[in-house]
This record gives C-alpha cells, sequence and structure tokens, in this order.
C-alpha cells in the first residue's frame, strides 16, 4: 500500500476556535506511516524535516492539514513547500490538503469544541482517503517560451512591453484598438520610451488584432491571433493582461484565459495585498486598472513592472513542471457516443476511428471533469479528482455526527465556492459546523448520481457551490451542472426527496459575506422544514 | 457422463423472457439435446424443481411467495442466474416502488377509471405484495445476469452456450450507441450553439429521420446510457431506445447517468417537455439503483 504522512500546522488549528491538534493527530497514528504537528510548514526547520521523512521512509503522498490550499498559493513563495516535498519525490497530485482553518476553525464561531474535532477529523479522514486513491499525475517538463504577450494598448501595456524587450524578451503587444491609446500628459512622460520600443528588433505591435483562442499551459500558450480577417498561430510563455479600465476587454478574454474578475468588473488578484498582480490563472500576469482617487499612472507603470517580474520569474526558469492532469478514457466502456464531444468547453475531446474509442487532447483538456460527469457509459476518469474519491468522501462524511442541526454536504467547486467559503472564513463570517464542504473540479463535476448518494447516505441537504453565470471557469460546466439539476429536481420529487433540500449556490471567489449567509440560511430553512414536517 | 440440469422459474415479471427462450427456435432443440430440463414454467408442469446445476430466474421479488420460490430454489442450484431486466434490475414491476404499498394498492383494485365497485384483494390465499419490489441479487447470491426486457434469443443462446460450459457471463460493458446505425451529424464536434438552435420539441419535427441519431433531432433516447448488446432493435424499427437492458456497468443510476448526459445533449426545447424524466430515465431499473423506492411519507404523494 501507498505510504502516507500526516503533517498537521497546529497554528492553523487555532486560527479561530481552537482545535486540539495533539489529540487528532494521535487519532490518525495507527492509520498512516508517519504522523507530526508543527506549528506551520514554511518554516525551513519544519520543511527539512519533513522532506526528510518523505525520503528516508519512501513516503509518497502527504497530507498537509493546516490551512486552505489556496491560502498558501495567494502568498508569496506559497508553492515553497509543494515545491520542496515534490523535489523529495512525492507528485504533486499526491499532496494533498485537509483545510482545518478556512473549512473548520475559523467559520464556526460559538461551536463546541466537541463538534469541530469531529469536524476537523473529518475532513482529514476525507483527505486520506484522497491520498490513497488518486493516481500520480504525470509531469512533464516544458522548457519556457521566452515570448510573451502583452495584450492592452495604454501606459500599462507600454511599460510591460518596453521592460520585457528591456530584459530580452521577445513581445508581441496586441489590442483590438488601432493604435497607443492614452492621454496626452501619459504621452508626454512616454514619449521616449515609445520611440524605443516601436523600432526595437524583440517587439512586434499588433493593433487591431483580435485574439481568437489560447491553448495550453504556462510556460507554453499557443494563441491564434486575428489582423483583418487573417488569422496567425503564435506561442508564448507568458501572458500580461494590461486592458486598463476597459472592462469589456476583461469579459472578452474571459473565455480564453478565464481570469476572475469582483463584481464591479475588475481583475481579481490572487492576494489584494501582496500579489495584486498574479491572476487565478497560472502563467496570466494581470495589471489591475488604477482605483478611483488613485493617480493612475504611477500606480499603472509599478503593476506592469510587477507583472513583468511575475511573468520572467517563470521564463527564466530551465523548465516548467506541467501537471498532465487530463480525464482518461478506458476503451473498453466508450460506446462512442460522442457525448463527450458535445460538453466539452476546450474541444479537447476527439475520436479515434482506428482505436474506436473517444480520447483527450492533453493540451487542450484543463480537467474540468464535465465530460467524465456526461459520459453515459462511465468511460471516462478525472486524474485530479477520481469519482471513487468522491463517493468515498460522501459515505464516509455522512456518517459524522455533528450536533442536532441539519447536516449538509456542500460540494464546492474549486474555482469559485471553494475560494469564496475561505473568503467567509477569513473576513470573520460563520456558519453552522454541519455544513460539511467537499471540493470539486468544477460544479460540471458534480455528477446527479452523486447527490442522489448524499441524500441516500443521510444528508438532510446537499448545496452545489458553482460560478456565477458567465464566470464558469470551465465555460459550461456551470450552465449543465443548472441544466442537470432542472432535470434531476423531478427525479428526487418522484422518490418523495423535497428538492428544494438541494441548492445551487453560483457565488464569486470574492463573496465571502453571501457564501456564509447563503449555507446559514440552507441551515435554518432546512431545519425549519424539519420541525415543521414534526 | 449426464447431462446439466437446467430449471428455470419465474416471479414477478410478464413471461416474457421465458417466450424468448422459447424463441430461440432451433437452437432450443440443441440446448434441450445437451441438458436435462427439469422445471419450466411453459414447457414443463413441475412446480417445485429438484437439484440443478444452473436455475434461470425470471422475474423481480415483489411478493413473500416469490421471495420464498427463489430462496429454495437457490438452496438448489448450482448456479442461479438472473434471467432479464426484471431479475436484474428490478423493470418494469418495480416501478411500483414509486409509490407507497398501501397507494398502489388502491389505485390498481379501486382507483383506475375502468374499475367499478373495486375492492382490494384480501383472501389468504393470494401472496402479500412485499412493500417494495427489488431485484433477485437483493435476496440471494447471483452468478451471473442476462439483461434485456426481455433478452434478445441471441444473447439467451449465447448465455446458454457460456453457462453449459461452465464460463462466466460476460457482456459488453459499452453504451448502445456502439450497435446504434444511426449517424451523428452534429455531435461530431464542440459547438455551443447546438444546444440553443437545435429544433425546439419532437412535436416541431414533421418526421424523423431514420438514418440520423434521436438526439441530434431533439428526440430523448435512452440509448446513450444503456448497455449495448441487444443490437439495437427499436432504433432499427425508428423508435428510441427507452433503456430496457439496464444501466452500463459502472452506473449507479440510469436516470441520473443519462441525465448527465442529455442536459448538455438536448436543445432547451426538448428538456422543458421532459415532464417525466423519472418515468424515461428510471422505467427498467428503478429498484437496483441510488434510492430505489419512495421514501417521502405516505400521505404526500
Ligand atoms: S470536458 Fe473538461 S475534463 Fe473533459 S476533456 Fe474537456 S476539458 Fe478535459
Ligand atoms: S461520452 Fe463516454 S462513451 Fe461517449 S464517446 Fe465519450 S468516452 Fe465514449
Ligand atoms: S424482463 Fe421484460 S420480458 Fe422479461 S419478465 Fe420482465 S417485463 Fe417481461
Ligand atoms: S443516442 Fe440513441 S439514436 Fe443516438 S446513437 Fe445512441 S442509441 Fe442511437
Ligand atoms: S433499443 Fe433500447 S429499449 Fe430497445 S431493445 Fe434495445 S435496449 Fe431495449
Amino acid at each position: 500500500m501507498r505510504k502516507v504522512a500526516l503533517f498537521f500546522a497546529s497554528s492553523a488549528c487555532r486560527a479561530g476556535e481552537p482545535i486540539d491538534v495533539k489529540r487528532l493527530a494521535s487519532e490518525f497514528e495507527d492509520s498512516v506511516d508517519a504522523v507530526r504537528v508543527y506549528e506551520d510548514f514554511h518554516d525551513s526547520s519544519s520543511l527539512a524535516e519533513m522532506t526528510a521523512l518523505v525520503r528516508e521512509r519512501g513516503i509518497s503522498a502527504v497530507i498537509l492539514a493546516g490551512r486552505s490550499p489556496d491560502h498558501y498559493e495567494a502568498t508569496l513563495g506559497g508553492d515553497h513547500v509543494a515545491e520542496e516535498l515534490a523535489r523529495a519525490g512525492v507528485n504533486p497530485n499526491l499532496i494533498i490538503h485537509a483545510n482545518l482553518a478556512e473549512h473548520c476553525s475559523l467559520p464556526h464561531a460559538g461551536a463546541p469544541a466537541g463538534v469541530l474535532f469531529q469536524k476537523a477529523k473529518a475532513l482529514t479522514e476525507v483527505a486520506l482517503l484522497d491520498a490513497r486513491i488518486r493516481s500520480a499525475v504525470e509531469i512533464v517538463e516544458v522548457p519556457p517560451r521566452r515570448r510573451a504577450l502583452v495584450i492592452g494598448s495604454g501606459a500599462a501595456a507600454m511599460v510591460a512591453a518596453y521592460r520585457l524587450v528591456d530584459l530580452g524578451i521577445r513581445v508581441v503587444v496586441a489590442s483590438a484598438s488601432d493604435g497607443w491609446r492614452w492621454s496626452d500628459a501619459e504621452k508626454a512622460h512616454l514619449a521616449p520610451s515609445v520611440s524605443i520600443l516601436e523600432g526595437h528588433e524583440l517587439c512586434t505591435l499588433a493593433f487591431a488584432t483580435q485574439i481568437r483562442g489560447v491553448t495550453g499551459w504556462a510556460g507554453d500558450y499557443e494563441t491564434i491571433l486575428a489582423h483583418e480577417g487573417a488569422t496567425r498561430r503564435e506561442r508564448f510563455g507568458g501572458i500580461i493582461v494590461a486592458v486598463g479600465e476597459d472592462c469589456e476587454s476583461y469579459m472578452a478574454l474571459w473565455p480564453l484565459l478565464q481570469i476572475d474578475s469582483t463584481r464591479d468588473g475588475r481583475p481579481y488578484s490572487r492576494n489584494a495585498h501582496t500579489l495584486s498582480v498574479r491572476s487565478t490563472t497560472s502563467g496570466v500576469a494581470i495589471v489591475p486598472p488604477p482605483r478611483a482617487g488613485e493617480e493612475a499612472l504611477p500606480r499603472q507603470t509599478a503593476d506592469a513592472t510587477a507583472a513583468v517580474l511575475e511573468i520572467t520569474d517563470l521564463l527564466n526558469k530551465p523548465w516548467l513542471a506541467h501537471r498532465v492532469a487530463v480525464s482518461k478514457v478506458d476503451a473498453s466502456h466508450c460506446g462512442l457516443c460522442r457525448t463527450c464531444i458535445k460538453v466539452c468547453a476546450f474541444n479537447a475531446c476527439s475520436i479515434d476511428e482506428h482505436a474506436g474509442t473517444s480520447k483527450v487532447d492533453e493540451r487542450l483538456c484543463k480537467a474540468c471533469g464535465n465530460c467524465v460527469v456526461a459520459c453515459p457509459a462511465g468511460a471516462r476518469d478525472l486524474i485530479t479528482g477520481p469519482t471513487a474519491q468522491i463517493t468515498g468522501a460522501i459515505d464516509l462524511l455522512a456518517g459524522v455526527k455533528l450536533g442536532d442541526d441539519p447536516r449538509v454536504l456542500a460540494m464546492l467547486c474549486a474555482g469559485c465556492a471553494y475560494r469564496a467559503a475561505d473568503t467567509a472564513a477569513k473576513e470573520g463570517h460563520s456558519y453552522p459546523a454541519s455544513v460539511l464542504p467537499l471540493r470539486v473540479q468544477c460544479g460540471g463535476r458534480v455528477d446527479m448520481q452523486h447527490v442522489l448518494q448524499a441524500f441516500e447516505a443521510g444528508f438532510d441537504g446537499v448545496v452545489i457551490g458553482t460560478c456565477r453565470e458567465g464566470k464558469c471557469h470551465n465555460i459550461v460546466g456551470h450552465l449543465y451542472l443548472d441544466r442537470r439539476v432542472v432535470l434531476l429536481r423531478d427525479l428526487l420529487r418522484e422518490r418523495g426527496i423535497d428538492p428544494e433540500r438541494l441548492q445551487i449556490m453560483d457565488i464569486s471567489p470574492h463573496e465571502g459575506e453571501l457564501c456564509a449567509k447563503t449555507l446559514a440560511d440552507f441551515v435554518g430553512e432546512l431545519s425549519g422544514a424539519m420541525s415543521g414536517a414534526t | 457422463m449426464a447431462k446439466p440440469k437446467l430449471a428455470t422459474t419465474w416471479l414477478t415479471g410478464c413471461s416474457g423472457c421465458h417466450i424468448s427462450l422459447v424463441d430461440l427456435d432451433e437452437t432450443l432443440l440443441d440446448v434441450v439435446g445437451q441438458v436435462e430440463i427439469t422445471a419450466c414454467p411453459p414447457l414443463t408442469d413441475v412446480k417445485e424443481a429438484p437439484e440443478v446445476d444452473v436455475a434461470l430466474v425470471e422475474g423481480a421479488v415483489a411478493t413473500e411467495e416469490n421471495e420464498e420460490v427463489l430462496r429454495r430454489l437457490r438452496e438448489r442450484a448450482g448456479k442461479l442466474v438472473a434471467l432479464g431486466t426484471c431479475a436484474c434490475f428490478g423493470g418494469i414491476p418495480g416501478l411500483r416502488n414509486l409509490h407507497p404499498l398501501a397507494q398502489a394498492l388502491q389505485r390498481a383494485y379501486v382507483d383506475t377509471e375502468s374499475t367499478v365497485h373495486g375492492v382490494l384483494p384480501c383472501s389468504e390465499e393470494i401472496p402479500r405484495l412485499q412493500p417494495f419490489v427489488r431485484p433477485i441479487d437483493e435476496v440471494v447470491k447471483v452468478d451471473g445476469y442476462i439483461p434485456g426486457c426481455p433478452p434478445t434469443p441471441k444473447m439467451l443462446a449465447q448465455a446458454l452456450a457460456a453457462l453449459l460450459s461452465g464460463q462466466e457471463l460476460v457482456w459488453s460493458r459499452r453504451n448502445l450507441c456502439e450497435e446504434c446505425p444511426r449517424e451523428h451529424r452534429a455531435m461530431k464536434t464542440t459547438d455551443f450553439e447546438f444546444i440553443s438552435q437545435n429544433v425546439s420539441s419532437v412535436c416541431e419535427l414533421d418526421e424523423i429521420d431514420p438514418k440520423l441519431c434521436f438526439l441530434e433531432q431533439g428526440v430523448p433516447c435512452l440509448g446513450v446510457a444503456t448497455r449495448e448488446g441487444c443490437e439495437a432493435r427499436c432504433l432499427a424499427g425508428n423508435m428510441p431506445c427507452r433503456g430496457c437492458m439496464g444501466p452500463t456497468p459502472d452506473a449507479k443510476e440510469q436516470g441520473a447517468k443519462w441525465v448527465n448526459a442529455v442536459a448538455s445533449l438536448l436543445p432547451a426545447g426538448t428538456l422543458s417537455f421532459l415532464d417525466d424524466v423519472m418515468g424515461l430515465g428510471c422505467r427498467f431499473a428503478l429498484p437496483a439503483s441510488l434510492s430505489p423506492h419512495w421514501v417521502g411519507k405516505e400521505d404526500e404523494k
């Protein structure tokens, strides 16, 4: 059996309501190969001990029971721990997080210690299940292309392009507008640099150009650029989006790059305080528009410079580790019904007529899981979130006893709802501890069988947290979830399961308060319905 | 060497599976030559089979008598095989699971439009109905399954040949579209216009193209979520599949699996006309699905 190490961060267990982390760790002593409790994972002594343990004992899966995976990713150097563990030999798909802070200690102010302990234990057990079931992903080493695409035509785009060519990186500046767009004052400041940039051999200006397609991954993006009716394909290692205040351009870029934005149309930064230029898509940096009252030019040039640093940091690496996280197809099940072709928003599925099975194009697949759910023959599975893991976790969570509140399974899409729940916790909003979170890749990853399973296993309610309309990272995951649920309600009603016990929560990552309120209200409605019924 | 002994029985079904068995025509004569048929309702008048090597069971378990007959047969059979969709998954009789028993009886014996002065059966002689219909593997261990409502004579011939030579029953794990002769056009590419701009409902079709996949024409077809093996006989007759071969082996619930797929395939117009998703998706396999019966309160239905 695969060897698993379980590391706890005690600081995460004190983030809000305290969780007895020593006792929690002792509960797992018999079920894993090593358990350790650290203050946190980052400090060099803990990290050294963790990696040494992994090497000595031949550990192949690691559980980090601490804060949300996003909490780590959204800090400078946040991937450091994961990188070190990977270097010690742990496959990135087998580094698994148990979110004991944002999904347990923080959002349940006033919950009894016993309940929180049970919940923390359950979340760790789900991670352990994950660690046992998941398979390793294939890692391909991509030497990054030392070319960058800058999207925009204002001061920020110009500064970013200038800095890139100055660092010896080839740049294409692409914009739908016919030329540079800036105020006279900006022009006065930037005139000399513009002349240098325009004459620079590393720079290509592509005005009046539309971006029609982006595929691939950080280090190797392939784009389709259209100009006056002709299209050409160009490959870039990284992309900087510097469209300024032009919110419509963000909207237009959404289907291509899936960079999140907030309600008012601003691009969503990974961390508004320290990582304002990091987007939610790897290899894509953003230059947020200046806020009202802010002096535009200094802010824009500073952010453009930071965005350049963000991208060159990637492009200067000898290679980038790309995880091939595709969905896989079992040819012995595939009946060539072509459902997967129709549902995949990224054109990643096609039929291999020769082999008589559907197949997946690794360069196009974003591992959203929509085709896995849609495939009516059960021929597909997702390497980063296998079906057995979801069904196993539902049964496991259903067995947890958490007081008298109605128990709710919250299947949260990794792109939006999971982050919204994190935000809720960080902003200090509370909801009942009887809401049990389960991270899924996308709303489109939620199989209607899983919902039925949850009710059958004893959940009082099910929430499916998904992106807002038009904001789905997988373009159609949200839409197809909605359409599936409409039909599912009939299957519930006919069995005597009140369809109101299933709720869809469409939410964006920044909407923490709304997330907490929706969950709390839902639990309230369920208790009302249950007490009314008895 | 003595010929292997074969017995068949029927529980709650329609005898269609046995008719399919008799439909083997000349092949049946070969079988009769190879085995000793000890009990088989349409052919013999033996109420209780002696010990046999292979027993084929048609029908689901719906009454106390069904359960007893099945258990007794299990004790005396080397291999016990589910014959047909009722035995494998509950089948059509299993649709009663959508109602509490008292209501199902009331409806059947009293409330039906064609009934005058109906009374509920109360004789002690009549086997009592159990609250819910179950596939036979919920009651006894089952060694093999022959799905289909009814299974085609070809499948039966294959199954008998395998059983008599001591092999396991193995069927394709793929879905029916593999066997279906209808062609795909729109489904060859990804195109989101498809879901909004297709025909808005079956009612708007002047005729159904007999060569094109039903789903592409906006007609609900269960074939995507149904196991292959029937040679797509309905499709050949320009009739959409209703799913009688039951779910593909990995699916836990044919209806939900079908919903997963068609929600992204059928145009919105058709979806809004689907007022009986349960009847379409779970017609043949409800008792073998997740949540196999009514769980609400008696008086809510
Ligand atoms: S639907 Fe999603 S998981 Fe499936 S092939 Fe397309 S991108 Fe990959
Ligand atoms: S949906 Fe499944 S069965 Fe249909 S073609 Fe795709 S992989 Fe094959
Ligand atoms: S499976 Fe079909 S043919 Fe066989 S007994 Fe049941 S209803 Fe009749
Ligand atoms: S969905 Fe129905 S009509 Fe279309 S290919 Fe499949 S079985 Fe044939
Ligand atoms: S086409 Fe469908 S309904 Fe018809 S026999 Fe085959 S599986 Fe049964």
